[in-house]
């Protein structure tokens, strides 16, 4: 029998069967991978695998391994997108949620006066949900173009209601969640029971987004569809019979354009009138009587009936429930508490419902709403022709995804970004940030002489607060800048096909190609890189890629590269810098691959990605990220670091009595530092006042600059050897990440995780950076 | 001790006061933002994750 594997570039194949089992399977029939579906392939990642597919009108990426699990056969004659308008009566407006339809306006059973209304948007992944909540709340969310942006829920007031409370959730392709974040918005739909939803469709993609809106529908919860995009729908060809799908699926639906804000007033509108008079979905049965003998219908009622006292006292809707168990979902089956001859029963009939519909339980039901879902577009959408979007992608994906260019074009851009970051733009935006504050320093410091101030004040104010927060303000420039070039990696759509290249690669070393993402964002921040592993469908994965996070050179360390490079070896210091980078990759890599062996044995899960179309990042979306970073990035230093650089300096000008001392090696940091200092001294790092500055660094990495600027007043290149200097850089490297990010591991694995990472970076650090100076002393 | 000097002790009293105050609510406030954008209104940065 052929499968999925056996198809050749360009050839379109029905699905037969679909082989596997668990939530992997219960995963492609919610991406429409079910019997019947036509699928094309599109290419091969560079190195043979994954595959690119194209399936109900959009792309999706899967592995060789599970494209075997599928059997299919050939078609003859593929369906052809068609563009023609379809001839409707025009239909009256049914006028959902907009009063006068349920009950006489100004009637009704509306909420209790001062209720806060709670509403859920809900939507699948990179279908512009936070697009949609920023519009609605006037939040600044970070958006990005690859699915997965939002890992944890938001929440805000609807701008102009202050008595509504909305919550952006993580992307869901089904109410079977199938990796850690989609966890939060299925609970949050189930065990918080919001007043409404507001279900964000993607026009343009709307057989696959409706498949989620069909479960919704059965959660009998107040529910507006939002159908985004309509924009792009229509530029292409496309319509959609908005008042003829609203009377099938019986709820409101309102075409919008999120990123254009049109339609966002109707929406509210309507938003507020459902969840305030509580109008649930007209319809919940959408299985048809007739189909197949009705086989899937008459089993759903049966158990409906069977399990409705169960549903009731547990409080899940019925329809919902009476899905999910015949789907086998065990923790709904568990909720439910069903007695022996209740799971008996049902296990009967839907046996014979398998049997006469001849597809296994799961494949049944997902059948049943693809089937329904293409009845309902059939008779309410114009597909558009292929995008101009969709075009354009395909045409650039020739160069960035081809077979000889994909990795080549992957390291120019990569090496192209920290080069204009370390040697053009950030480095000459520093030059100039640099000048200034050492003017600034210079006024303060002549005005506090001219003013004959206390000379312990003077000493705080020039070599504690000047020399510390400034060394740390003037690399300011070449952070945003680093940030500025990953946020358009990610905007532009750019950050999926990395993923989808470089799964095979990563696939070595044990990991998925989605791991790249919270990887690259890593070489940004570790605090969301950590985050956005909730992404990962495995938590062994995700285990892996947060112990994997701090080897991606954060930028808060690029000040401690920077300033050292500038002393020791500012003629190679674009090298350097580059080649830092480099290091962490490879110890990453060589951690991988002992961690695979280890203590993460087994295989890396399957890799199944939605290709979003490139798009041209927004203008106002990178220069706000910019603006958070810069704003974070300056909070800290007048924070964290402004407190560690008057510690600092207290410690290094006061004596163990108290007594102002000209001479640090009295000082109470050297008194204390000097105990821990024989640790480093093997690393060519002895000197207590790297010690204080490193363990500074573990509020902020930023501190390590500021705290050795304050202890070497003098020139610190006279300090210690250029092989020091090189150790150091290397243990800065791959040392313990700052506080935020332990946090961050704390909260995603617990603190045991959080505390062997920090000792492990430690141990990692101390090792690397031995060799480096060993090897050093033993060449020089 | 001047004049000058006394202004300059209580201008730095209050910066120092005031960032020490920063880092704390950042540490009540779920310590940071937990999507890592600053937001101020995910769980991380609401603290609302400790009902979760």
């Amino acid at each position: 029998m052929a499968t999925l594997k056996d198809t050749q570039i360009g050839q379109t194949v029905c699905v037969k069967e679909l082989g596997g089992d668990g939530a992997l399977r219960q995963h492609f029939l919610d991406m429409g991978i079910i019997p019947g579906t036509e699928i094309t392939l599109m290419k091969y990642a560079p190195m043979g695998d994954p595959i690119e597919l194209r399936l109900h009108g959009y792309e999706l990426t899967i592995r060789l391994a599970d494209a075997e699990k599928i059997e299919v056969c050939p078609v003859e004659n593929p369906k052809k997108i068609s563009s023609e308008q379809h001839e409707h009566k025009p239909l009256e407006h049914p006028g959902l949620g907009e009063g006068g339809k349920f009950h006489a306006k100004g009637d009704g059973n509306p909420l209790p006066e001062g209720t806060v209304m709670r509403f859920g948007l809900v939507g699948n992944q990179n279908s512009g949900k936070t697009t949609l909540f920023n519009r609605l709340t006037g939040a600044k969310q970070h958006v990005g173009n690859f699915p997965g942006v939002t890992v944890d829920r938001k929440d805000g007031a609807i701008k102009g209601h202050p008595d509504t409370l909305i919550t952006d959730l993580p992307g869901i392709y089904s109410m079977s969640p199938y990796s850690s974040e989609e966890i939060v918005s299925r609970n949050f739909v189930l065990q918080e029971k919001p007043h409404a939803l507001i279900n964000i469709v993607d026009a343009t993609n709307i057989e696959r987004n409706l498949n989620l809106t069909m479960q919704l529908l059965e959660m009998d919860i107040p529910m507006v569809i939002a159908l985004n995009m309509m924009d792009e729908l229509t530029a292409n060809g496309g319509s959609v019979d908005v008042n003829r799908m609203e009377q099938i699926l019986g709820v409101p639906v309102v075409p919008i354009s999120a990123a254009k804000n049109e339609g966002i007033e109707e929406l509210v509108e309507h938003a507020i009138h459902i969840a305030h008079y509580q109008e649930c979905p007209v319809y919940q049965d959408f299985c048809s009587k007739t189909e197949h003998g009705g086989a899937v219908h008459r089993c759903i009622h049966g158990i409906s009936h069977l399990i409705e006292d169960h549903a009731e006292r547990t409080n899940l809707p019925l329809r919902f429930a009476a899905g999910k168990v015949i789907e086998g979902d065990s923790l709904v089956i568990s909720q439910l508490a069903l007695d022996k001859n209740e799971e008996e029963a049902m296990e009967h009939i839907v046996t014979q419902m398998e049997h006469e519909r001849g597809l296994d339980r799961s494949a049944a039901i997902a059948d049943m709403r693809f089937s329904f879902i293409q009845k309902l577009c059939a008779e309410t959408v114009t597909k558009p022709h292929e995008s101009r979007e969709h075009i354009r992608s395909k045409k650039i994906d020739q160069i960035l995804t081809g077979k000889y260019t994909a990795i080549p074009m992957f390291i120019i851009i990569m090496a192209l970004i920290f080069w204009l970051t370390f040697n053009v733009i950030g480095a000459w935006l520093q030059g100039i940030f640099e000048t200034g504050i050492d003017a600034f320093t210079e006024i303060v410091d002549t005005a506090l002489t001219n003013a004959q101030t206390n000379d312990v004040l003077h000493g705080l104010i020039i070599d504690g607060i000047f020399a510390g927060v400034g060394s740390v303000l003037s690399f300011l420039p070449i952070i945003v800048t680093l940030f500025f070039f990953l946020s358009i990696l990610e905007d532009s759509g750019y950050i999926a096909r990395v993923a989808f290249f470089m799964d095979k690669l990563l696939r070595k070393i044990g990991l998925s190609g989605r791991s790249i993402v919270p990887l690259l964002i890593g070489f940004g921040c570790s605090v969301p890189a950590v985050m956005a592993t909730r992404t990962l469908p495995s938590e062994r994965d995700r285990k892996m890629t947060i112990l994997l996070t701090p080897f991606m050179s954060c930028t808060a360390k690029l000040p401690i590269y920077a300033f050292f490079v500038n002393a020791f070896f500012p003629e190679y210091s674009g090298l350097i810098m580059v080649g830092l980078y480099i290091l962490g990759i490879i110890v990453g890599i060589l951690a991988a691959c002992l961690y695979k062996r280890t203590i993460f044995k087994g295989e890396a899960v399957p890799f199944i990605m939605e290709l979003p179309n490139y798009r041209l990042p927004g203008a106002k979306n990178v220069l706000q990220l910019l603006w958070e970073k810069a704003k974070d990035f300056l909070q800290r230093a007048f924070s964290v670091i402004l407190i560690a650089t008057v510690a600092v300096w207290f410690l290094q000008s006061f004596d163990l009595n108290l007594n102002l001392t000209e001479n640090a090696e009295n000082s109470i940091l050297a008194a204390v530092a000097g105990i821990f200092a024989p640790l480093m001294k093997p690393v060519g790092l002895g000197d207590w006042k790297i010690l204080v500055a490193l363990v500074s660094g573990f509020m902020a990495k930023e501190s390590v600059v500021s705290t050795l600027e304050i202890l070497y007043s003098e020139d610190v290149s006279a300090a210690m050897s250029s092989l020091s200097a090189a150790a150091l850089l290397v243990f800065s490297l791959l040392y313990t990440p700052c506080v935020a990010a332990i946090a961050a591991v704390k909260r995603e694995l617990g603190g045991r995780w959080a505390v062997i990472l920090v000792i492990w970076q430690c141990v990692v650090a101390w090792i690397i950076s031995l060799a480096v100076y060993w090897i050093g002393v033993m060449l020089v | 001790m001047n004049i000058i000097d006394i202004i300059l002790i209580i201008l730095i009293g209050i910066i120092i006061i005031k960032a020490i105050f920063t880092v704390i609510r950042n540490k009540k406030n779920g310590k940071g933002c937990s999507c890592g954008c600053g937001c101020g209104s995910c769980s991380g940065c609401s603290g609302s994750d400790k009902k979760k």
